[in-house]
């Protein structure tokens, strides 16, 4: 324990982390980079699992929707996923020991592969006569997670008074 | 002095904005201002109201934008795209815009003088917004075929370019 303490310490110590945490210019440009990714991510995401829910976007094929956002979903997960390390590395002492950062990674990590997962079937779906009761409680489960994902981010200052 | 009286100095000294911060004022002490600011728990729901909502409309708007651009995969126009997202980017707008009222509920005098929040508030957002209505409008007559006029292009750049100087000045309201 003492190690990996010893490991996250010496992560914000570290001279290019002290860098763009002291600049102002850097710290802003990280934290509109995670915002902007989350939105981006989140809203692509929730429109398709509203459409495989056949709650949106009903005259369009869920193939169509899933054209639509498929590259730019994971721009904003890549976007999201550097912002965010940086963000964390200015605070790597508070956030190795902090379990619901954990939280919020084990969901991150679990909402993409749903992701993953849906956007592997969309088209296996569209032929379908009806979208598949399964693939409905993998779209519903999906939003559940993004939803938990962005609880979990703004209860860490809440609940932790990690920044 | 008594308390009453060191408060209505308090109020005397940090009044100077006038009736929009005597309006902010009487904001946060109505029981929504001190309910939402006063919880540890309700506090971050109102957050994730404000995200939800944040995200439905960035994901909606953006989307149409990049089809603009030509920055998507061309299986629809942009028109019919629009048709598609329209109706859940403006329940994204009243679910952002409800989550923010009750956010700025919670210390709305802080705000009010913060540069940072007026700039995204009284400039950019009304300004962005605009755009975006005069975007969806015209987007019926540019986005009916598969390759958009240059001056579809153009606008759809400058909204995305518009919502990012919202996002920034948004994320600037915590530094000052």
């Amino acid at each position: 324990m003492d190690g990996y303490l010893a490991f996250c310490g010496g992560i914000q110590r570290y001279p290019f982390v002290v860098w763009f945490t002291n600049s102002l210019l850097a710290s802003v440009v990280i934290w509109l980079s995670h915002y902007v990714s989350l939105f981006l991510t989140i809203g692509s995401m929730a429109i398709l699992n509203l459409r495989v829910l056949g709650i949106a976007g009903r005259k369009q094929t869920i193939t169509q929707i899933a054209d639509v956002y498929s590259k730019w979903m994971w721009v904003g997960l890549a976007v999201l996923f550097v912002s965010g390390t940086m963000m964390a590395a200015g605070d790597s002492e508070l956030y190795c020991t902090n379990g619901v950062f954990g939280i919020k990674l084990a969901l991150i990590l679990l909402a993409a592969i749903s992701g993953i997962i849906i956007q592997r079937n969309v088209r296996r779906w569209d032929q379908e006569p009806a979208v598949p009761m399964g693939a409905k409680t993998l779209a519903f489960v999906s939003l559940l997670l993004w939803v938990g994902t962005i609880l979990a981010a703004v209860d860490i200052p809440a609940l932790t008074n990690v920044p | 002095m008594s308390h009453a009286a060191l408060s209505s100095l308090g109020l005397q000294l940090a009044e100077g904005s006038g009736f929009w911060w005597r309006v902010a004022y009487w904001f946060e002490s109505t029981d929504i201002g001190l309910s939402v600011g006063g919880s540890t728990w309700v506090y971050p729901y109102v957050q994730l109201l404000h995200f939800i909502g944040l995200s439905l409309w960035f994901g909606t708007t953006i989307a149409v934008d990049l089809h603009l651009l030509g920055a998507l995969r061309k299986e629809q126009t942009a028109a019919q795209l629009q048709k598609a997202l329209f109706v859940w980017n403006w329940i994204g707008f009243v679910v952002l815009i409800a989550g923010g009222v009750l956010l700025f509920s919670t210390a709305a005098t802080l705000f009010i003088g913060n540069p940072g929040f007026d700039t995204k508030i009284g400039l950019l957002l009304p300004v962005a917004l605009a755009w975006h209505v005069l975007v969806q409008l015209k987007v019926r007559s540019w986005g009916r075929t598969m390759n958009p006029p240059n001056v579809a292009r153009v606008a759809g750049f400058v909204e995305i370019l518009l919502w990012v100087c919202v996002a920034t000045a948004a994320t600037t309201i915590p530094y000052f």
